[in-house]
């Protein structure tokens, strides 16, 4: 009867933690995906000289929604790097340094694929 | 501040869950593997609950993680004695019929003069008196005396033993114990009578138990 119990408490924790690992990750490649469809999006049109402004206030928006709900499971320090660029994004488009916005962007790029990959299960992760 | 001292109200609470889940063994009692454990849910708890930056999620699954590694080990203990004598490893007899077993000595890195702290921390101050000392899976010594230097039993004496029970507990701080009123057999009414006898109610006693041979103890609360 305890042995019973006892696999069925290790079962459940099993299984939520699992539930949970599969519902974050979906969330995280949805999320990501826009987001670097925003990214790739603004920075054409900023290589193209055009106006980025209405893009960055959409990647900008996308973002917070993200980073509400993924503050719950992942550090805050990686996701405020992101928030400080995406700043700086936002703030070189309004003063029109574009060479400046290229570049931010390409940091932003890295830092939400960082932030997808480092909670990926994969052996690299593992170990 | 209230953000941490939540974080702080959070682990608490599941540490607390996850170590009542884990038994009630006291720390120089756990295996190996039980101690460990305890350690690292120690360690894993401090670190969510100080950095903010940390999400509690990730104190909270590496510690659900660990009770549900305890559950299996301590279900994989129940199972097979095999791998219990891995996980837990196997007792060591330290004195054999009256003389010391130096490899096993050497092998559990124990010294005599160690030994000889054990047999005291046993009551055996002499080491001449101990028949076996054997060292447990959760490192404790047990001493079996020799038999001329064991305690005199009743058994010895061919003194038959009146049965005494324990005592059952009917009140504590005022509260009556319903449930041990109906193992013993009685009800609210007998105990009533019963404590009437030393002069107040049940509720104004601070503790009342019962043996086997019907007797009573009580007293009541306040009293210096």
């Amino acid at each position: 009867m305890k042995l019973k119990r006892d696999f069925l408490i290790c079962a459940i924790i099993i299984i939520i933690i699992i539930f949970l690992d599969i519902i974050i990750n979906d969330h995280f490649e949805r999320e990501m995906n826009v987001m670097q469809n925003n990214i790739s999006d603004l920075q054409e049109l900023v290589e193209e000289n055009g106006n980025g402004k209405e893009k960055v206030e959409e990647l900008k928006k996308n973002w917070e929604r993200f980073d509400f709900i993924a503050a719950y499971y992942t550090e805050h320090n990686e996701l405020e790097k992101v928030s400080l660029k995406l700043n700086l994004v936002k703030k070189n488009i309004e003063i029109g340094k574009n060479d400046m916005t290229v570049e931010y962007l390409e940091e932003l790029k890295f830092l939400l694929n960082h932030i997808c990959e480092k909670d990926k299960l994969s052996l690299k992760n593992i170990f | 501040m209230l953000l941490v001292l939540i974080r702080t109200l959070v682990l608490y609470i599941l540490v607390l869950f996850v170590m009542r889940g884990m038994g009630k063994r006291e720390i120089s009692q756990m295996q190996p593997y039980e101690l460990a454990i305890s350690i690292m849910i120690a360690d894993l708890a401090a670190t969510p609950m100080a950095e903010l930056g940390i999400p509690i999620i990730y104190g909270i699954i590496p510690i659900l993680g660990l009770l549900t590694m305890h559950i299996l080990i301590s279900m994989i203990n129940m199972k097979s004695l095999r791998l219990r004598q891995f996980i837990c490893g196997k007792p060591t007899i330290l004195i054999y019929r009256g003389k010391i077993d130096e490899n096993a000595l050497k092998k559990e890195n124990i010294t005599i003069n160690e030994l000889q702290e054990r047999l005291r921390g046993n009551n055996v101050a002499n080491i001449s008196d101990v028949e076996y000392a054997i060292l447990e899976t959760s490192g404790q010594v047990t001493v079996v005396p020799k038999p001329e230097k064991r305690l005199v039993t009743l058994e010895d004496l061919n003194i038959e033993a009146k049965y005494q029970g324990i005592p059952y507990e009917l009140v504590i701080d005022g509260i009556i114990m319903d449930n041990n009123l109906r193992k013993i057999g009685k009800n609210y009414k007998w105990l009533k009578k019963e404590i009437e006898k030393f002069g107040y109610k049940p509720e104004e006693a601070l503790l009342i138990t019962v043996d086997a041979n019907g007797n009573i103890f009580a007293q009541k609360k306040g009293v210096k």
